[in-house]
């Protein structure tokens, strides 16, 4: 076949264009560490990327979520505690108030006493707040849910649900209304304490004592949910932990250039680019020229 | 016998010859690296010889000349390259500007509009673990705005590219008319000299690769006529005829990928840079209107969520977003004031529900937006454009090796070859020596045939 000196010229040039865009692209994987560089080097891998990328940048937001309602359980159940803990100490007073060897002075002393424990209540449920919001108000977090209307308890909450979620389609309400629950135990207290200041040791001892029996049942029936909730968030947690992992590992080989392959590819490259520059130097030297004279 | 300065006329024409295949030879060498160039011969052919009437005729040689410098040019080669060329310049072309168009969207990178949509819902499942917090609320505020500026640079980024394509394919036309009159011009200079009987093979050289400059812009057919004038057209379309030349009409058809005037005149593009970039603003606009889609989709959706709900100052009714494009989506003038960011269903500050609604709205399904829900339509259209940019670069290599390939079988052809040419001077350079040499020999004949008649006397 007849070959000109320029088309030999020019298979040169391409040869070296071609081997050194080669070269440039394998030194860009190594480099970025990236097989990806732009969608069209894998349309399919791009789109699965961005997706993953997506429940990544999700996952991490749920994981703050579970923090603030893991947090926020924590605080209702150090909360309920505390009631709980009021409310064995009333009981114990009530039963003292309740035997008969005890006189109207140091009946009044238990009542004084009461009284006390009941004032704690309320500071319970306005006191306990997660950052700056009223835990135990319902919705209506923004201003303390309980005052004093003469004797009674008023609620100024509301029954709404505060609702996270955990997970994709997993919602879980966080939070304990004051009412019934507060509400309930100061009014059983109230009770108690207004039987022993009128001496009413028939009721202190039946109705009191049950009424005050029955929230302590009602509190530890809450306090049994919140428990298994904080466990469900602690669970979700580190299933969610666990596909963070995953999905990274699966962008990671989506996206992510096999660092061996990559290296070899580059001195592979390198060295075909090599070889090009070697034989266009040499091919520079033939010609007839060289040999006439 | 003929004349006794038969032999001195010999060599002379001989030297002529030889001369001229060096000069020849020279040109070709000389044009090794012009692009284009087609290598050019001499063909040499004996004189007409001379007659002897005899008893019996004799026919002597009278010598050489040169009969004829040939281009060395395969025409159907020519045709094979230009239509392989209107291919790779379209696939390159529109490949450049896809490629242009993935910078524009940066995906899969943090920068990327994927990212902010994520970053925009996120910040609401945020909000509505902490509604009343104010802090939240200002980073809802700052990625509800920039997920819309996103929106809006991306789309005023695509504007500029169609506008920017737009002249380009005005000012590839108006070349291509430059170049329609500048064969024609050649047409008339070639028709001439070949009624006078040469073939002007510089002139068609340049006439050729006129051509295959047209066929980068555009696919033209090319047709020879006996007169030695070429008939060039775009499909139906007529650029040249003989020495006249027709202007591209001014209009552009894009759905039909095609110039005209909207009445008659019209010339349809298959090939080259242009029909490349018709093809670039035919993606482009395709991308853009899915952009607007999805931008008045995610504000017509979030809105009708967001009116709903409440504010912490307990109004109710707020927009989020305003706009119907992906140019003009923009943070509601209502939320300015963040405390109008509705969270809640109810009148109620702790109430997150509302927010919490609005963060589900990236897994419902929109019938707006062939029933995929906001992020899966966004990917969508990044996987679209990965698929047309990496078919036009697959393209574009294939036709690339084929374009070479055909290149290099017409330079294997019409290339200059440096040692072939240095070996024809060194022969045309002996029969040189040998013809002047012939001269003197023919000189001292003749000189001795004076002196002996001069002699004489």
């Amino acid at each position: 076949m007849r070959i000109s000196t320029s088309q030999m010229l020019h298979a040169m040039q391409w040869a070296m264009e071609r081997n050194y865009t080669r070269y440039h692209d394998a030194q860009q994987t190594v480099v970025t560490g990236k097989r990806i560089q732009r969608p069209s080097d894998d349309p399919f891998g791009a789109s699965l990327g961005i997706t993953l990328h997506r429940q990544i940048q999700e996952s991490e937001q749920y994981q703050r979520n579970l923090t603030t309602a893991k947090n926020f359980l924590s605080i209702t159940d150090v909360a309920l505690e505390n009631l709980n803990d009021l409310m064995v100490q009333v009981k114990s007073l009530a039963v003292q108030a309740a035997t008969d060897t005890q006189n109207p002075e140091g009946r009044s002393a238990i009542a004084q006493q009461i009284k006390q424990i009941m004032t704690e209540v309320i500071s319970i449920g306005n006191n306990t707040t997660y950052g700056d919001r009223y835990i135990f108000a319902g919705t209506q977090t923004l201003r303390a849910p309980f005052r004093l209307d003469g004797e009674t308890l008023v609620y100024d909450g509301d029954h709404g649900n505060l609702n996270v979620e955990l997970s994709p389609a997993v919602v879980m309400s966080i939070n304990v209304q004051g009412d019934p629950l507060i509400t309930g135990i100061y009014q059983a207290m109230a009770n108690i304490k207004r039987y022993v200041e009128t001496n009413d040791i028939e009721r202190l001892s039946k109705e009191g004592l049950q009424e005050l029996q029955n929230q302590l049942d009602n509190l530890l029936r809450t306090r049994a949910v919140v428990g298994s909730k904080i466990q469900q968030v602690e669970m979700i947690q580190q299933r969610l932990e666990k596909r963070h992992v995953d999905f990274t590992q699966l962008l990671s080989g989506i996206e992510d250039a096999d660092i061996a392959d990559a290296i070899t590819k580059l001195k592979m490259a390198e060295t075909t680019y090599q070889v090009t520059l070697a034989t266009m130097a040499r091919m520079e030297n033939l010609s007839l020229l060289d040999f006439l004279r | 016998m003929p004349w006794t300065f038969f032999g001195v006329e010999l060599a002379s024409r001989a030297l002529q010859a030889m001369q001229a295949a060096m000069n020849t030879t020279g040109h070709n060498l000389a044009n090794v690296n012009t692009p284009g160039y087609s290598r050019q011969r001499v063909n040499l052919a004996t004189t007409e010889p001379h007659v002897i009437e005899g008893v019996r005729t004799l026919f002597m040689g009278t010598g050489v000349r040169v009969e004829s410098i040939q281009r060395i040019r395969d025409l159907f080669l020519d045709a094979r390259v230009a239509s392989t060329n209107s291919e790779y310049q379209r696939l390159d072309t529109l490949y450049s500007r896809l490629a242009q168009v993935e910078d524009l969207f940066s995906e899969p990178t943090d920068a990327g509009l994927s990212r902010q949509i994520t970053a925009f819902f996120n910040a609401f499942q945020e909000l509505s673990t902490n509604p009343e917090n104010i802090g939240v609320r200002a980073n809802v505020y700052q990625q509800v705005e920039g997920m819309a500026r996103t929106f809006r640079q991306l789309a005023s980024r695509l504007d500029e590219m169609l506008v920017e394509m737009e002249q380009r394919i005005q000012a590839t036309a108006s070349e291509i008319n430059a170049i329609a009159k500048s064969i024609a011009d050649l047409n008339v200079k070639i028709r001439y000299n070949k009624a006078l009987g040469t073939t002007p093979n510089d002139l068609l050289d340049k006439r050729t690769n006129l051509i295959e400059k047209l066929s980068e812009y555009v696919n033209v057919r090319a047709s020879e006529m006996p007169d030695g004038t070429v008939r060039v057209s775009l499909g139906e379309f007529v650029l040249v005829d003989a020495e006249r030349s027709n202007t591209l009409p001014e209009g552009i058809d894009y759905a039909n990928k095609a110039f005209t005037d909207g009445v008659n005149r019209t010339a349809q593009v298959t090939g080259g840079s242009v029909r490349g970039l018709m093809d670039a603003v035919e993606y482009v606009r395709l991308y853009r209107a899915r952009l607007d889609t999805l931008a008045g989709e995610l504000v017509t959706a979030v809105n009708a969520i967001h009116q709903t709900g409440y504010g912490l100052d307990g109004n109710t009714g707020y927009r989020l977003l305003e706009g119907t494009s992906a140019l003009s989506i923009r943070v509601s003038a209502d939320v300015e004031d963040i405390n109008h960011i509705a969270a809640a269903s109810t009148n109620a500050p702790g109430d997150g529900s509302k927010a919490l609604e609005l963060a589900r709205l990236r897994q419902i399904p929109l019938a707006g937006l062939d029933n995929k829900t906001i992020p899966d339509y966004y990917s969508a259209l990044v996987a679209e454009l990965g698929e047309h940019a990496r078919s036009a670069s697959a393209g574009q290599e294939n036709q690339k090796i084929i374009l070479q390939n055909l290149q290099a079988e017409r330079e294997a052809v019409s290339g200059v070859n440096m040692d072939e040419e240095m070996a024809n001077l060194l022969r045309y350079q002996r029969s040189y020596q040998a013809a002047a040499h012939l001269v003197s020999v023919m000189d001292a004949a003749i000189a001795d045939m004076i002196a002996a008649f001069v002699g004489r006397r």
